[in-house]
């Protein structure tokens, strides 16, 4: 055991004088963060932002956006046309209206067809429903309008009597306006839903992007750290420093133990750094469960199995560096760490599944959801430990032949 | 003649390796099909709505409660969105309590004979509070249909009230009742001809195929240029640059042999690679060949700017092409070929101007968006901009390297 952790300082000591690793140590969090805040925008907003640009200026119209902005769920935005147009097709308003001038004439002569622009992007889902919240502002209006000049042909028609003061127009206006008040005719009964379904509530948190971005982020440079610095025994492997340790009985095992030790001490180390970032930056908390931290730990024995697998399998050095930084992008990717808030299905999940970032991130996934079974989580550390433990046997079953050879 | 023998041999080198390069012209066709199958159903997904499921009860099963129902599920904005089950009130509130359904809608019995005497019963809304946000949107939706019938209520009544005082008989009554109400309704059932509807994007518009090749080439070029980035520093260290100084060549030869036979690689593993995955994928390949040329050409000029740039720095320093990966990848988080454009934060879209990744991406998805009207000289001019740009940082830093 002494020699262990002999053999740990002395890496851990070795590890921190190269300048290259300790850039990689503190770039590696600054990435972390810079993803992060590039995926924020994949969070559900709750309030819907909506631009209104009114090109009429009437009073008429000035009063069906002040009406459409007080409604609830919704956040309105006065802006210009060109800014409408420029919010919508950037995807950072749901919908967009542009009142064209000439509304409130339209609404007086009764023809008010394709007096608005609804515009709306191929993301927008409910432009349908903002349409009908400011279409019934302008409806009201127009059934005002409509009921005044109805009141005036029907007394040209029937040669009725008009009012003696005043003027019929205005009358019927009012009376028609006033049946708003204080409360419309038609309303809704509403109510919310309450007792034994409330208590579902906690089943349905919603997981934040942050967190599980953050854990999926983490784990690509977990397996980029580890593999980029499994370099060691190739060095040790060409500077003959192996060969000589044949000669010591039982050398050679802790020699690899206390190298493995080092880069899991590293890692651990890395997600700390990783997960304070994600709380402070961003409000998310990466590893708050304990099954969190032994998934993690299983994760960080499977990669540093296959680092030593490629040091094991690669010539140089060079081709590590190469290979590592390539093989952990790629194989993120396909283990769904970039959208880890994405449902996986089919196929897909399959290939997630051939990496050992596929499972640790299907144990996470319920885990920070709060909705698992502690038999799958136990299941998934057995695969990664299984994964880890062989790739490790294997490479030392290598790198012991190349030593005695 | 020099140059070109310089061009030949670095091809050559390249070739050597041709496992690599075959897995590179793979694999990027690869993940254009992984990325359409996960990212595709959320690529334009609204940040603000999600898809819900609601209930519609019932009760009153009269001719017009059936038409509310039909048109509830007809409208073109529901479908897609929210999906409409028509069942009974203990069914409804059984969803509502499996946190299925977003809210219930409850049309209680008499309804319509409401309307008709003016009694006007309340139609019910059980939203889900654990989805109040989606509840908000069908209330909103509710509300909004309420007060449609409200504005034509007000009015047949305001109507017949002025009729009436301006001394109307009773047949004239009955006469302005009917024609008030049928005007009214189809008032409300045109309430949205109001609306021109206009539907925007900053993309062009593409298959989600022709958008992940776009985004994805300009990525896996870019891994490529990054592996021939250590051609430079390789030969440093066998020292073949210092023998280079002591031959009667002159070291701009050296470099500009080594550029083009970068840029002639990825012109061609670009071309391989869209013409490729555009024949998989079946992506449109109708544009004009000058489009192609220009934009293939400015791809492959920025990325090998890009990749000599990084084969200088590794003559300073171990490590570059690591620096190259996770600077790519950066690029391509930057440019909006990882991650929607639209999605970033605009410091990052603003940033995004000086990416060649989006630049590459923007001008491949003009080509496969088959609108001629869209040139591609805007994405070309940026394209090679930025290469001159990287171009001129490598040639300052490279009389630093005789020095170290």
């Amino acid at each position: 055991m002494y020699a262990i952790l002999q053999v740990l300082k002395l890496r851990l000591r070795l590890m921190l004088q190269d300048r290259v690793f300790l850039l990689l140590l503190l770039a590696f969090p600054f990435v972390f963060v810079f993803i992060l805040n590039a995926t924020q925008s994949f969070e559900k907003q709750s309030v819907i932002p909506v631009a209104v640009a009114d090109e009429d200026g009437s009073d008429y119209s000035r009063l069906i956006v002040d009406r459409f902005a007080d409604k609830e769920g919704i956040r309105v935005l006065r802006v210009s046309r060109d800014e409408a147009y420029k919010l919508t097709e950037s995807f950072k308003v749901e919908a967009a209206f542009v009142i064209k001038a000439g509304l409130k004439d339209a609404i007086l002569e009764e023809d008010t067809d394709d007096t608005v622009e609804m515009l709306k992007n191929p993301g927008s889902l409910s432009y349908g429903i903002l349409g009908e919240m400011l279409g019934s502002e302008v409806m009201r209006l127009s059934a005002n309008a409509g009921a005044a000049n109805s009141a005036e042909q029907i007394y040209r028609l029937y040669g009725l009597t008009s009012p003696a003061s005043g003027s019929l127009w205005e009358k019927v206006w009012k009376y028609t306006d006033s049946q708003w008040e204080p409360k419309p005719l038609m309303t809704i009964d509403y109510k919310e839903m309450a007792g034994g379904g409330v208590q579902t509530v906690n089943r349905l948190t919603s997981v934040s992007n942050a967190a599980l971005t953050g854990i999926g982020m983490l784990l690509v440079f977990i397996l980029m750290f580890v593999t980029l610095h499994s370099r060691w025994l190739l060095e040790e492997r060409d500077n003959g420093t192996l060969k000589r340790m044949m000669s010591v009985p039982g050398m050679l095992w802790k020699f690899y133990a206390g190298n493995i030790a080092a880069l899991g001490l590293l890692s651990l180390f890395l997600v700390g750094v990783c997960a304070v970032l994600a709380r402070l930056l961003f409000g998310a908390s990466l590893v708050f469960h304990p099954l969190q931290y032994a998934l993690l730990g299983a994760y960080i024995f499977a990669v540093i199995g296959l680092g030593m697998l490629f040091s094991a399998v690669f010539k140089t050095g060079r081709q590590l560096e190469t290979g590592a930084p390539l093989l952990a992008l790629l194989t993120g990717f396909i283990g769904g760490c970039f959208w880890p808030f994405l449902p996986l299905t089919g196929p897909v999940r399959t290939f997630s599944l051939c990496t050992p970032q596929g499972w640790t991130l299907a144990g996470m996934k319920p885990l920070v959801a709060g909705d698992y079974q502690f038999l799958d989580i136990f299941q998934i550390m057995l695969v990664l430990l299984g994964f880890g433990t062989v790739l490790f046997l294997y490479s030392f079953y290598h790198i012991r032949r190349q030593a005695i050879s | 003649m020099l140059v070109k023998t310089l061009i030949l041999k670095e091809l050559t080198l390249y070739w050597r390796d041709r496992k690599a390069i075959g897995l590179l012209l793979v694999l990027p066709l690869f993940f254009i099909w992984l990325f359409v199958q996960v990212l595709s159903p959320y690529l334009f997904s609204s940040r603000y709505s999600q898809a819900f499921e609601i209930a519609f009860v019932d009760e009153d099963q009269t001719f017009n409660t059936k038409m509310i129902s039909r048109q509830l599920e007809e409208l073109d904005y529901m479908k897609g969105f929210i999906t409409v089950h028509k069942t009974e009130r203990t069914q409804a509130m059984r969803m509502l309590e499996t946190n299925r359904i977003a809210g219930a809608i409850m049309i209680p019995k008499g309804f319509t004979a409401s309307l008709y005497s003016g009694d006007n019963y309340p139609v019910e809304f059980i939203g889900n509070r654990t989805r109040k946000e989606q509840a908000d949107q069908i209330k909103n939706q509710l509300i909004s249909a309420m007060n449609d019938l409200s504005a034509g209520q007000s009015a047949v009544k305001a109507v017949w009230h002025a009729a009436r005082d301006g001394g109307a008989s009773a047949e004239q009554l009955d006469r302005v009742m009917k024609d008030s109400v049928l005007d009214f309704m189809m008032r409300a059932l045109g309430r949205n001809e109001i609306y021109e509807e206009i539907t925007l994007s900053s993309i062009p518009q593409v298959r989600f195929p022709e958008y992940f090749t776009s985004a994805l080439a300009v990525v896996f070029v870019s891994f490529l240029g990054i592996r021939g980035s250590r051609s430079l520093a390789e030969e440093k260290e066998l020292g073949m640059l210092d023998r280079f100084r002591a031959a009667p060549v002159g070291m701009w030869q050296v470099f500009t042999g080594k550029f083009f036979g970068i840029f002639l690689l990825l012109w061609i593993q670009t071309a391989l690679l869209v013409i490729g995955a555009s024949l998989l994928f079946d992506n449109y390949l109708g544009a004009q060949p000058a489009s192609f040329l220009f934009v293939f050409t400015a791809t492959a000029f920025a990325v090998a700017s890009w990749s000599f740039l990084l084969a200088v720095l590794g003559l300073f320093s171990k490590g570059t092409e690591l620096l190259g990966y996770i600077g790519t990848f950066f690029l391509a988080i930057i440019g909006g070929n990882i991650y929607p454009l639209f999605s970033l934060s605009d410091s990052l879209q603003t940033a995004s101007e000086f990416t060649f990744t989006r630049w590459a991406m923007h001008g491949m998805l003009k080509i496969f968006s088959g609108d001629e009207s869209l040139s591609v000289w805007p994405e070309t001019r940026m394209l090679l901009i930025i290469g001159c740009v990287l171009l001129t940082i490598a040639a300052i830093l490279l009389p630093f390297v005789g020095r170290k």
